[in-house]
């Protein structure tokens, strides 16, 4: 060994990534003067928030999976998914902000469904006063009664929206009812049907116990690791394949449910059954790209001399596999939606696909498989560090671009506002992303000796 | 059909024969083919065997096949039997993607297989060529390719290196 397997953080590098931060930051502030809504800075917050904490949490699963399958070959490659677990911790931070503000009520995100008002089918007349009263002062329209019918078909003989005419037209005074109380008109049936599920108190319990039960597995799976560079037996192989079920059964269920609470409930009038696997394979090839792309730039530096192409051949197999995998997800929900042609369910794919995110909707599709699919499928592809970092930073950029696809139209309605606080926010996010993430590979050795399977992963052949 | 003759080297450990296969090469001389029990990891690097092709063949396969289903479909669909679905467009891609997916992955798998047993001059009753019925079993088997201007200086050189790399038997035989 030629004693480079403990990663130097030398000032410089610091230095840089916090500039990112710093740079992110100021366009952030620029974007804000420049008239920016308080609604699209957090739009773009939760949106950052849910990515770069996906992507940490899904390097957790990287690891617990492969524990899991007794795999010997990643044992080289380890530390960084590591490494990269241990931002969830400033990733949960962050998103707890997204959380107290729907408890303290400082963000709009969520508030079709927070709002108990529409949830009751008789109020009383002067509490319907005081709403009207309100919606007038605040300009809000009643957008959440607005889109019940629309389907496929209106836009495919209309090509736009048709007017929302039942919204704007004059109201009929609402009728008084016996025991003195009126018909509320905005009675909102389908989100009175989910709020046995939909409610502040039981939302914010499960987004806490999501974040808090992820660091901590984050925290043990790492614990377990460190420990065992210093202990010769296979004690801690044995903890950590617990510790490894543990969270993928943990996972198994918050995977789908964080999506459901945190992507899905922006748009409480939307039903779809697999946009948990959507939202978490999304994130995985994001995972898996971050990773090679700190394995390319440890690499180039002189860093992990005993990792080959063997090792970056499995991980473009993973880039590649689940990119596919993830395109066949997007078809299958856009096939049923578009055969199906239930208004509750297509109206997700119409915001998007009919309106002035056509053309970011499918060069999604086309970015995210056609160019991976392509260009990583020979073998020879996958062995070579140009391709792979190419395809690495176009896929992460791509499935960013893939989250602002599922979060803005549902916060910020149909047209679209992209601009220096985006462009700003993701740098930023990545700047101190990179700086924590780089911090944490240089508290180890890079490549952890006293696995049981390290010699295995040296011999790795393919 | 001419018959062929080879002169083969039976081992019984495949770190040896990988050793042996890399000193072979070594001293230049031209191994006809390896027979192992297993799959050895290592192998065709070591006998210098480029990659095959039979991925390249099965691209263009499913490629035929995606275009296959395409123009198949959209030719029943708009011109020969046009059916209203749900009232969807004759014309409609997503409901076609299903069957062109399913006939790419036909056309490919189907067309590899073919390849593949006529690249390895495979077929139901064909008689296979068993160098050494050992070599399905537990034997690993390095052989080389003579004829009858092969010379005894060079099968004595063969022998040599075989027995010096750790063969234990060292055979000729006419295939």
């Amino acid at each position: 060994m030629n004693g480079s397997n403990k990663f130097e953080y030398t000032a410089k590098l610091k230095n840089r990534f916090l500039g990112m931060l710093v740079i992110g930051v100021v366009l952030v502030v620029v974007g804000m003067l420049t008239g920016a809504s308080m609604d699209r800075f957090w739009s773009n917050y939760l949106q950052n928030t849910l990515f770069f904490l996906g992507i940490s949490v899904l390097a957790v699963f990287f690891l617990a999976a492969h524990q899991i399958g007794m795999a010997g070959w990643h044992i080289t490659v380890k530390r960084i998914p590591e490494a990269m677990s241990q931002f969830s911790k400033v990733g949960a931070v962050l998103m707890l902000v997204v959380v107290f503000g729907v408890i303290f009520d400082y963000h709009h995100l969520y508030h079709h469904w927070t709002n108990t008002f529409i949830q009751e089918k008789e109020v009383s007349v002067e509490a319907l006063k005081d709403y009207e009263a309100e919606l007038a002062e605040e300009g809000h329209s009643t957008e959440h009664a607005v889109d019940y019918n629309r389907t496929w078909q209106d836009f495919q003989y209309h090509q736009v929206a048709p007017a929302p005419e039942h919204v704007d037209a004059a109201k009929p005074e609402p009728e008084v009812l016996e025991n003195g109380m009126v018909v509320n008109p905005y009675y909102d049936r389908l989100i009175d049907h989910k709020s046995a599920y939909l409610n502040k108190t039981f939302w914010s319990i499960r987004s806490i116990s999501y974040l808090f039960l992820w660091v901590l597995m984050a925290m043990i799976i790492r614990r377990y690791s460190l420990r065992e560079d210093l202990d010769n037996s296979d004690t801690f192989y044995q903890k950590t394949r617990k510790a490894a079920a543990v969270f993928l059964i943990i996972w198994a269920v918050s995977s789908s449910t964080m999506t459901w609470d945190w992507v899905m409930a922006l748009d409480p009038h939307w039903y779809s059954t697999l946009f948990g696997w959507y939202n978490f394979i999304s994130l995985f090839v994001a995972s898996i790209c971050t990773t090679i792309l700190i394995l390319i730039y440890l690499k180039r530096n002189g860093y992990l001399t005993q990792l080959n192409e063997n090792h970056l051949h499995d991980l473009g197999k993973y880039a590649f596999g689940f990119s596919v995998f993830w395109t066949y997800l997007w078809f299958s929900q856009f096939m049923l939606y578009w055969y199906g042609n239930i208004p509750e369910e297509t109206r997700w794919c119409l915001d998007r696909a009919r309106t002035d995110y056509k053309w970011l909707f499918y060069a999604n599709l086309l970015l995210n498989f056609l160019f991976p699919f392509l260009t990583l499928m020979r073998r020879d592809a996958k062995r070579n560090m140009n391709v792979l970092m190419i395809v690495a930073i176009g896929l992460i950029i791509t499935h960013w671009l893939d989250f602002y696809m599922m979060i803005t139209p549902a916060t910020l309605g149909t047209e679209v506002h992209f601009g220096i606080l985006e462009i700003g926010m993701f740098i930023a996010y990545a700047g101190l992303f990179l700086f924590v993430v780089f911090g944490e590979l240089a508290k180890a050795s890079l490549i952890p000796q006293n696995h049981p399977m390290y010699k295995e992963s040296l011999d790795h052949h393919i | 059909m001419a018959t062929k003759k080879i002169m083969y080297g039976l081992y019984d450990d495949e770190v040896v024969l990988i050793k042996a296969v890399k000193k072979v090469r070594a001293e230049g001389l031209k191994i006809h083919d390896c027979y192992t029990p297993f799959p050895v990891h290592g192998l065709d690097d070591a006998m210098g065997l480029r990659m095959t092709k039979l991925h390249s063949a099965g691209f263009i396969f499913g490629a035929t096949g995606t275009l296959t289903a395409l123009s198949f479909i959209l030719w029943i669909t708009t011109n020969n039997y046009p059916i209203n679905y749900g009232g969807k467009p004759y014309l409609s891609l997503p409901s076609w993607i299903p069957i062109t997916f399913e006939l790419t992955v036909l056309f490919a798998s189907v067309g590899m297989f073919l390849t593949y047993l006529y690249l390895n001059r495979l077929a139901p009753g064909m008689k296979a060529e068993i160098v050494d019925e050992r070599t399905t079993c537990h034997m690993f088997a390095m052989t080389f390719e003579i004829d009858d201007h092969t010379t005894d200086a060079k099968k004595t050189e063969i022998r040599k290196v075989l027995s010096d790399s750790g063969a234990v038997e060292i055979h000729e035989k006419e295939l």
